[in-house]
């Protein structure tokens, strides 16, 4: 889930580096679920992926950074805990 | 003095040190200290010069350099350690030569022949260790030779066992060492070539590339997962460069998005499974999964 809803957030945002560089992670973490659960547990954080959309719907730009960073920063944190 | 390129057995630093802790040291005292999240053994120096110095990887082999100064071996124990460390039975001219003057060899070793055979013995069970350890810690199951000959290479490269412009063995040599066909180093060969590690060049030796500077994504995941466990510093690396990743995406998505996104999304097959950003992740998603694929929005609004 957490990467079919990035995917869709790289095509929005229109740069082909960026999605590449995500398929390349993609990768890495689909081989190895169990040992990086990075997208583990996406219920818990489903409010915040709810925020990142829509400020994305609203355009604001702002909001979907720090929106997304609070995501990333919280799976970062279920990972190391 | 003499760098000891040739020490790359399991364990020989172990020897090295033992060989020196008996009475090499000339001024201060061996230790082992970690330094960038490598391991380095500094056993003192003379004069200016490092008696021993290198950074010891998991499997505990130099791969950086080492000096040492053959001189400073005296005691029985020590020199036979150092032979050890040079995959030898015992010291003999060979080795005089390559680490300068080492003190006679006291005369109740044991038999030059018997020892050369343990010492032969001992050096193909280090090979065949070497390989099967190497596999084990890169995680490699049941797979192709050449995958393992690939898993073992790769590891050796980026623990800097090999060095950046370092020359690597010949294809053949490796094949000996590793116990295996010709045909799968050269498979495995091709393989670091196309991830950008070495350079193989028509009717020259293959040399070793800096992964730092050539490596693509593909290689973080071996460095993740090397040493047989999740290495804490790349997956933090890995973690911080996606969270900054995911922070402008998000952004960009919001300032470039256009009506086309949604416009192009409303074309699904119902108006009650039309995919829009504004939709909640797990509906949203979940018509995403079912969607088929579509062109990408190009456009920017700005």
């Amino acid at each position: 889930m957490d990467f079919a809803f990035f995917t869709e957030v790289a095509q929005a945002a229109g740069n082909l580096v960026f999605e590449l560089i995500l398929n390349a992670i993609r990768e890495l973490y689909f081989a190895h679920l169990d040992a990086v659960p990075v997208t583990a547990r996406p219920q818990e954080l489903a409010p915040i992926y709810a925020r990142i959309a829509r400020a994305i719907g609203r355009g604001d730009g702002n909001r979907a950074r720090a929106a997304a960073f609070e995501l990333a920063s919280q799976q970062a944190e279920q990972v190391g805990g | 003095m003499v760098a000891l390129e040739a020490l790359r057995a399991p364990g020989q630093i172990d020897h090295v040190l033992r060989a020196l802790d008996v009475h090499a040291l000339r001024d201060g005292v061996g230790h082992r200290q970690v330094v960038d999240r490598r391991e380095v053994v500094d056993l003192g120096r003379v004069g200016d010069e490092p008696l021993v110095r290198g950074v010891v990887d998991s499997q505990e082999r130099v791969g950086d350099v080492a000096r040492l100064d053959g001189d400073a071996i005296s005691s029985r124990q020590g020199r036979r350690h150092l032979a050890r460390a040079l995959g030898h039975a015992r010291l003999d001219q060979r080795d005089n030569a390559r680490i300068g003057r080492v003190r006679e060899q006291p005369p109740d070793e044991p038999c030059a022949d018997e020892a050369r055979k343990a010492g032969d013995e001992e050096r193909r069970h280090d090979r065949r260790r070497n390989l099967l350890v190497s596999s084990a810690t890169v995680s490699v199951p049941n797979t192709l030779v050449s995958d393992r000959v690939f898993a073992t290479l790769l590891e050796a490269l980026l623990s800097g066992r090999y060095a950046p412009g370092e020359k690597l063995p010949t294809q053949r040599r490796l094949a000996a060492d590793l116990g295996v066909t010709m045909s799968s180093v050269r498979e495995a060969l091709k393989r670091l070539e196309q991830m950008g590690l070495v350079d193989v060049r028509h009717g020259s030796a293959m040399r070793v590339r800096d992964w730092r500077r050539h490596g693509g994504l593909d290689v973080l995941t071996h460095l993740l997962f090397r040493g047989g466990g999740l290495d804490a510093g790349v997956l933090g690396a890995i973690l911080e460069a996606r969270a900054l990743m995911l922070r402008e995406l998000a952004g960009l998505a919001a300032e470039r998005r256009s009506d086309a996104q949604p416009s192009r999304s409303r074309s699904s097959p119902s108006a009650s499974q039309r995919p829009s950003i504004r939709t909640t992740p797990r509906a949203w998603t979940s018509r995403s999964s079912r969607r088929s694929r579509r062109p990408r929005a190009t456009s920017c609004s700005s």
